[in-house]
C-alpha cells in the first residue's frame, strides 16, 4: 500500500513552497505541483492521501481539474483554497462533490484538519474499496454448483427447497450453503446476502 | 495659535495696506511735482498728468478709503503751487471721484488687474481713458478756468494729459506684484529687460545725435517692447515701458532727444503721443501671451485631470486581479508564520525556522512591491519628465496587467531586446498608456467570435531613421473595425458597454504631449496592431537599467 501524500497543486511558487512548509510542520507526506496538466501526468488512481488544490490555476480552474480527476478515477478527496473573490466558484466545487474549500490566507489549524478529515475519508473509501475487492475475489472463488446455492439463498429459498429444485440432497446444500459462507467470510445466511449484495456484480441483481 | 497666525496674517495684510497708501501718496507728489513742470501756456495747464492713473490704480487695489489720500494729497499739491484754497479743492476732489468711479467700473466688469486677457485691455482703456481722464479733467479744468470761452479747449488738453498719464503708470501699478520684483523673486533676466530697455532709450535721447537720425531711430522702442511683452510677463512689461517713457520725458524736458526740437507743446504732444502707443501695443502684446500661455495650461491641466481620472478608471477594473496578486504572498507569509509557530511549540531548534522567516521577509517584500507598483501607477504626477528605459516602463505595465490576464487565460507576451530603450518621457504618463493599450488589447481578444483567446504580444525597440523608441501591441481579436482607423482615438468612440471611451483619447493626447505618435494598423495576423514612436533620449549611465 502507497504512503499516504497530500497533493499539493498552486501556480504560485511562494504559496506553494509556504503551504507545504506549513503541511509538513503537521507532519504529512507533501508532494507539490506548479500546473495541473504535472498532477495529471503523475498522480493515479493507487495513490492515497488527499488533493489540496488553487481554485484559480493557469489552463484549467479548479472545477476543470477536479472533472479531469475523477475522469481518471482518482477518488481521492479535493480539498480547494481559495483566493479573494474566488468563493463562488469554491462552492461549486464544493457541490460537484468536493470535500471543502479554505479561503486565503487561512488559519494552520483550520487547514491541518480539513486535511485530516481528508485523509480519513481517503482511509475509509480505500477500506470499503478493498472489502469490495475481496467480496469480488470471494465470488469468483465460488465454483458453479456453490454460486447457483448462493443464488437460491439469495432467492430467499429454504434448503429443502433448494435441494428439491437443484435436485440434490438437503445435506450437500447444506454443505455447499457452509463453503458459500466460508469463501465470503460471513457470519450467517443474512450477513452472506448482504456482502453479496453489495458487489458489483449483484448490485443489480434481481431474483 | 491659530489665532496668533491670523493675527499676523491681519497685521501683515495692514502693513501692506498702510505702505500702499504711503506709496500711493509719495507717487502723486514726485510724479506731480515733475509733471507739473511741463505747463502750456497760461493758466498752466500740465501736459502729463499723472494723477488719475495713480488714483485708478491704487484705489482698484487698495479700496475706495485711498480716494482720501488722493483728495488730500492732490489739494496740496495744486496749494503748493499757488492754486486757491477752492480750486485746489476742487482739483483734488476730481481726482479722487476719478479713482473710484473707474476702480469701482472696473471691478464691476470683471477686470482682471494682472492683464491677463485682451479683454482686461479693452476695459482699462475704456473706462481709463473714457471714465476716470474725463471726470479727472472735467473736475481739473472747472478749477483753473472755470466757465469760460477756453473751457472747451483746456477740458481737450486736460483730458489728453490725463489719458497719456493714465496709460503709461496706470498698468504698471495695477499688474505689478511687489513680491515678485524683489531681486531674489525675480529671474535676473526680467531685470536686464528693464535696464535694456532705459539704456537704449537714454542712448536715443541723451547721447546728442542730430534729430534727423534720432526721431526714426526712436521708434526702435516699438520692436523693443514687443520683444519684452513676449518674453516677460504683463507687469514687467509695462516696468520696462515705464523705465523707458521716464527717461524720455525727462530728455526731453532738459530740451534733449529727437523731440526737443519744435518748442515745448508740441514736443510733449507728440511724445505723448509716441509713448501712449508704445504702451497700448506692449500692454496689448502682453495680455494676448499672457491669455495665450492661461490657454495652455489649461490645457495642459485639462489632459492632467482626465489622464488622472483614466488612471483610476483602469486601476479599478484591475482592482480584482490586484487584490488577488497581493493575496498570494501574505497567504504565503501566513502560512510560513504559523507554520514557524507550530515548529516552535513542539520544540524544533530555532535554527530550523531560519528559511521560514526568511521567506516571511521575501513575501513581505512582494507585497510592498506590488502596493508600491500601484501607488506608483496612480501618482498624481507634476509631468516631471526623465531619462527612462521603456522595457522597465513595459515590464511595469505588464506586471500591473498581467492578473487580468490570467484570469481569463489569456496569454501576454514581452519581448525586448537586451539594450536599453531610453525616451525622455513622464514615466506615469506612458505607463498609463500601455496599461490603457493591454487592456484594450485585452477585451478585443475576448469579444464573443474571436477566433482564439490570445496571446497578446507587446515588444519594444530601436528604429533608425527615424531615431526613436517603439512599442508594439499587438493582439489577436477580430482586427479594427472597417473605415476610418482615426475615429478610435476620438472621445466618447467606445467598443465596451462600461467604458469611458475616454481611454485611447487620453493615450493619444499623452503621447503626442511627448512629441511622439500612436497609430492603429492592422497586425500581419489579422488582430490590431497599436504602434507607440517616442523620440529615442541621448544615452544616461545614471538611469540605465540593470
Amino acid at each position: 500500500m502507497t504512503r499516504e501524500t497530500v497533493f499539493l497543486v498552486d501556480d504560485d511558487p511562494d504559496v506553494l513552497d509556504a503551504v507545504s512548509f506549513l503541511l509538513s510542520t503537521g507532519g504529512y507526506r507533501v508532494e507539490t505541483f506548479d500546473a495541473p496538466a504535472v498532477l495529471l501526468d503523475q498522480v493515479t488512481s493507487e495513490d492515497a492521501g488527499c488533493l489540496v488544490l488553487d481554485v484559480r490555476l493557469p489552463e484549467m480552474n479548479g472545477l476543470e481539474l477536479q472533472d479531469a480527476l475523477r475522469a481518471r478515477g482518482i477518488q481521492m478527496p479535493i480539498v480547494f483554497i481559495t483566493g479573494h473573490g474566488d468563493i463562488p466558484m469554491a462552492v461549486k466545487a464544493v457541490n460537484a462533490g468536493a470535500l471543502d474549500f479554505l479561503e486565503k490566507p487561512f488559519d494552520d489549524d483550520q487547514l491541518l484538519e480539513i486535511v485530516a478529515k481528508g485523509l480519513e475519508h481517503d482511509r475509509e473509501r480505500r477500506e470499503q474499496a478493498a472489502r469490495y475487492a475481496a467480496i469480488e475475489a470471494a465470488l469468483d472463488s465460488l465454483t458453479p454448483r456453490e454460486s447457483e446455492v448462493m443464488e437460491e439463498i439469495l432467492r430467499g429459498k429454504l434448503n429443502k427447497i433448494i435441494a428439491a429444485d437443484l435436485e440434490m440432497s438437503v445435506r450437500t446444500v447444506e454443505v455447499h450453503r457452509a463453503r458459500v459462507l466460508e469463501k465470503l467470510g460471513a457470519r450467517n445466511g443474512s450477513d452472506m446476502v448482504r456482502l453479496v449484495l453489495s458487489s458489483e456484480r449483484y448490485r443489480d441483481w434481481s431474483p | 495659535m491659530g489665532a496668533t497666525a491670523m493675527n499676523r496674517g491681519a497685521e501683515a495684510q495692514w502693513g501692506r495696506w498702510l505702505i500702499g497708501q504711503c506709496v500711493t501718496a509719495l507717487l502723486l507728489a514726485v510724479i506731480g511735482v515733475a509733471a507739473l513742470n511741463f505747463t502750456l501756456g497760461e493758466p498752466a495747464v500740465p501736459l502729463f498728468w499723472p494723477a488719475s492713473g495713480v488714483a485708478l490704480a491704487m484705489t482698484f487695489r487698495l479700496g475706495d478709503i485711498t480716494a482720501g489720500v488722493v483728495f488730500v494729497v492732490v489739494a496740496l499739491l495744486h496749494l503748493g503751487f499757488g492754486a486757491g484754497p477752492s480750486e485746489a479743492v476742487l482739483l483734488g476732489g476730481a481726482t479722487a471721484a476719478a479713482g473710484v468711479i473707474g476702480a469701482r467700473l472696473l471691478r464691476h466688469f470683471g477686470f482682471d488687474r494682472r492683464f491677463g486677457r485682451l479683454r482686461d485691455v479693452g476695459l482699462f482703456v475704456v473706462i481709463g481713458a473714457g471714465v476716470s481722464s474725463s471726470v479727472g479733467a472735467l473736475g481739473g479744468t472747472l478749477g483753473m478756468v472755470g466757465i469760460a470761452e477756453s473751457f472747451p479747449e483746456i477740458l481737450g488738453i486736460c483730458w489728453a494729459a490725463d489719458s497719456i498719464g493714465l496709460l503709461l503708470i496706470g498698468p504698471f501699478l495695477l499688474a505689478v506684484d511687489v513680491d515678485r520684483i524683489l531681486p531674489r523673486r525675480a529671474p535676473w533676466s526680467h531685470s536686464l529687460w528693464i535696464a535694456g530697455g532705459a539704456l537704449l532709450v537714454l542712448l536715443i535721447y541723451g547721447s546728442g545725435m542730430p534729430g534727423a537720425i534720432a526721431l526714426p531711430l526712436s521708434y526702435i522702442v516699438f520692436p523693443y517692447a514687443m520683444l519684452v511683452a513676449l518674453r516677460c510677463s504683463p507687469a514687467v512689461t509695462m516696468m520696462t515701458v515705464v523705465a523707458m517713457a521716464a527717461i524720455a520725458l525727462s530728455c526731453t524736458a532738459a530740451e534733449k532727444g529727437p523731440f526737443a526740437q519744435a518748442g515745448m507743446p508740441l514736443d510733449v504732444f507728440s511724445l505723448h503721443a509716441h509713448l501712449a502707443m508704445l504702451a497700448l501695443t506692449a500692454l496689448m502684446l502682453a495680455s494676448m501671451r499672457a491669455e495665450r500661455d492661461a490657454a495652455e495650461t489649461r490645457a495642459r491641466e485639462h489632459l492632467a485631470a482626465l489622464a488622472r481620472a483614466g488612471r483610476l478608471d483602469a486601476m479599478s477594473m484591475m482592482a480584482a486581479g490586484i487584490a488577488h496578486q497581493i493575496n498570494q504572498p501574505l497567504c504565503a507569509v501566513s502560512s510560513y508564520a504559523q507554520g514557524a509557530r507550530r515548529l516552535l511549540r513542539e520544540g524544533h531548534s530555532t535554527a530550523e525556522l531560519d528559511r521560514a522567516l526568511e521567506r516571511i521577509v521575501a513575501g513581505n517584500e512582494k507585497a510592498s512591491d506590488i502596493v508600491r507598483r500601484i501607488r506608483t501607477f496612480l501618482r498624481s504626477g507634476e509631468g516631471e519628465r526623465a531619462t527612462e528605459d521603456a522595457r522597465e516602463l513595459i515590464r511595469d505595465s505588464v506586471q500591473l496587467i498581467r492578473p487580468e490576464y490570467g484570469d481569463h487565460g489569456v496569454r501576454l507576451e514581452t519581448d525586448c531586446n537586451d539594450t536599453a530603450l531610453p525616451v525622455e518621457v513622464d514615466a506615469v504618463a506612458l505607463r498609463q498608456v500601455l496599461v490603457n493599450l493591454l487592456q484594450n488589447a485585452l477585451e478585443w481578444v475576448l469579444v464573443p467570435g474571436a477566433r482564439a483567446r490570445g496571446p497578446v504580444r507587446i515588444r519594444g525597440r530601436r528604429v533608425t531613421n527615424p531615431d526613436c523608441v517603439e512599442i508594439l501591441i499587438e493582439d489577436t481579436g477580430p482586427g479594427l473595425p472597417e473605415g476610418d482607423r482615426e475615429r478610435l482615438f476620438e472621445p466618447l468612440v467606445t467598443r465596451r458597454a462600461d467604458g469611458t471611451g475616454l481611454g485611447l483619447a487620453i493615450a493619444r493626447s499623452l503621447v503626442e504631449a511627448h512629441d511622439g505618435t500612436l497609430t492603429a494598423e492592422d497586425a500581419p495576423g489579422g488582430g490590431a496592431l497599436m504602434r507607440i514612436r517616442l523620440p529615442a533620449a541621448a544615452y544616461t549611465h545614471g538611469r540605465q537599467a540593470a
